[in-house]
């Protein structure tokens, strides 16, 4: 029981510790999946096809990563497995999977800001 | 020490450990709760929150926690685990670290996970595919609603990903599904022959668009196909980055993981990005995101049997 007991103290200690070691490149580019970028080569010539999305439900902004497929569907890490023929089929799928749950918040934001090396804000 | 992989319908032993193993890791709360979370993520993903109600999370939440944080860390092909090269080493990963959680709980070093030949089972008739035993009170339970029946009702979902991938913490809840209502049918034995036949592991631009082993075993190609199909089809809670919330996740993402090795023995455990090329976080000598127990590499990983091996490498027709 001891035993068990201290393993899970260091199993889960990154909980405690506040810190886990993630490269430098796993940080940042968060703001990333507003804009999509498609790249292709036709002809000797690059091609790229640049796509802004903007989501909102009931008004609110809703910071989604999404992205535009070659083949034009559309994609969310939101939910990793699907692809949609369009935008507002991905929105409307989104909002019938994930607003079942909404609990009162209970959590408190830490009030010591966090800095971590490596990262920035691109949107 | 190798342990084997077997087939979730053909081995009683297998499937009872598994579902007790599951439930075990769902009560074992080691001491870690949902502001503790918070904290995590302000210090380590500040893109990421959670919100909901403050509660002890057990060791199998962690893992669904895992999965989400890794998913939610966009590279610059894909993210951490998903929509590139690293999809198949980081569920790799994953699912070794699952393994010996197991094998701790059961105190069984021999267990090792099972997997679902849901190809076998897309050779059925669609009408039939809800209906196979693994659907049943002895295995997993319901295909459609809440499981509140079988070896797994007592396991509670504690952690959502909401809209903005971020989590919730709500009250705990049977696990959901609403299997064959998304898509009909399960992938078939034809498509996977379709994957294990490629010749390369990946190629450029390494993203959801280029046919290669790996992408079309993650299923963008023609999709959802393959291992997305699974997702879809099952439904419900195998839906958001929450996914592994439902254990059959695992035994989807075991089978996932056996295609991968049918490739690897005809194909010389070849991995590519190798050292140099393509993009950040999915090369060979990348490591990858972890948050319960040691990080690998992909290269750590392309062969996997100091850990374990399968029963049976006939994945296709």
């Amino acid at each position: 029981m001891k035993k068990q007991s201290a393993y899970l103290k260091k199993l889960t200690n990154p909980f405690r510790s506040g810190k886990i070691k993630l490269p430098e490149f796993h940080h940042g580019h968060h703001g990333r999946g507003v804009t999509s970028k498609r790249i292709a080569e036709h002809r000797g010539r690059q091609i790229e096809v640049h796509t802004t999305y903007k989501f909102f439900v009931d008004g609110k902004p809703l910071k989604m990563h999404a992205e535009v497929m070659d083949d034009g569907k559309v994609h969310c890490h939101t939910l990793p497995q699907y692809s949609f023929t369009s935008a507002i089929k991905m929105l409307k799928r989104v909002v019938n999977i994930m607003s079942i749950e909404q609990p009162v918040n209970e959590l408190k934001k830490p009030k010591k800001k966090s800095h971590h090396a490596g990262g920035h804000h691109d949107s | 020490m190798t342990v084997n992989r077997r087939n979730i319908l053909n081995d009683i032993n297998a499937r009872d450990q598994f579902l007790q193993g599951v439930t075990l890791l769902d009560q074992e709360f080691p001491g870690v709760s949902a502001q503790d979370v918070l904290n995590f993520l302000a210090a380590n993903v500040p893109h990421m929150s959670i919100r909901g109600i403050n509660q002890q999370l057990s060791t199998y939440d962690l893992f669904v926690l895992w999965h989400v944080v890794a998913m939610s860390i966009p590279l610059q092909v894909g993210n951490a685990a998903h929509n590139g090269p690293i999809f198949l080493p980081w569920h790799r990963l994953y699912m070794i670290r699952l393994e010996q959680e197991l094998q701790r709980v059961l105190n069984d070093t021999n267990f090792g996970l099972p997997y679902w030949d849901w190809a076998a089972d897309g050779e059925l008739p669609t009408s039939q595919q809800l209906t196979t035993d693994l659907w049943t009170d002895d295995y997993l339970g319901e295909a459609r609603g809440d499981v509140t029946q079988g070896q797994v009702n007592s396991v509670r979902v504690r952690l959502f990903n909401d809209f903005q991938n971020s989590l919730i913490s709500i009250n705990p809840r049977p696990i959901s599904r609403r299997a064959g209502i998304d898509v009909r049918r399960l992938p078939n034995k034809d498509e996977v022959d379709v994957a294990v036949q490629q010749d390369e592991y990946d190629v450029p631009l390494w993203n959801s668009n280029v046919v290669s082993h790996r992408n079309i075993l993650e299923g963008w190609l023609n999709g959802p196909a393959l291992h997305n199909r699974v997702h879809v089809w099952v439904g419900g809670d195998m839906s958001p980055g929450s996914s592994p919330n439902d254990p059959v996740f695992f035994l989807n993402h075991c089978n996932v993981d056996r295609i991968w090795e049918a490739w690897m023995m005809n194909n010389a455990r070849n991995y590519r990005p190798v050292v140099g090329e393509g993009p950040d976080g999915h090369r060979i000598d990348d490591f990858m995101v972890a948050i319960l127990g040691e990080s690998l590499r992909p290269q750590d990983v392309l062969d996997p049997t100091q850990w374990y091996q399968y029963d049976e490498l006939d994945v296709a027709n």
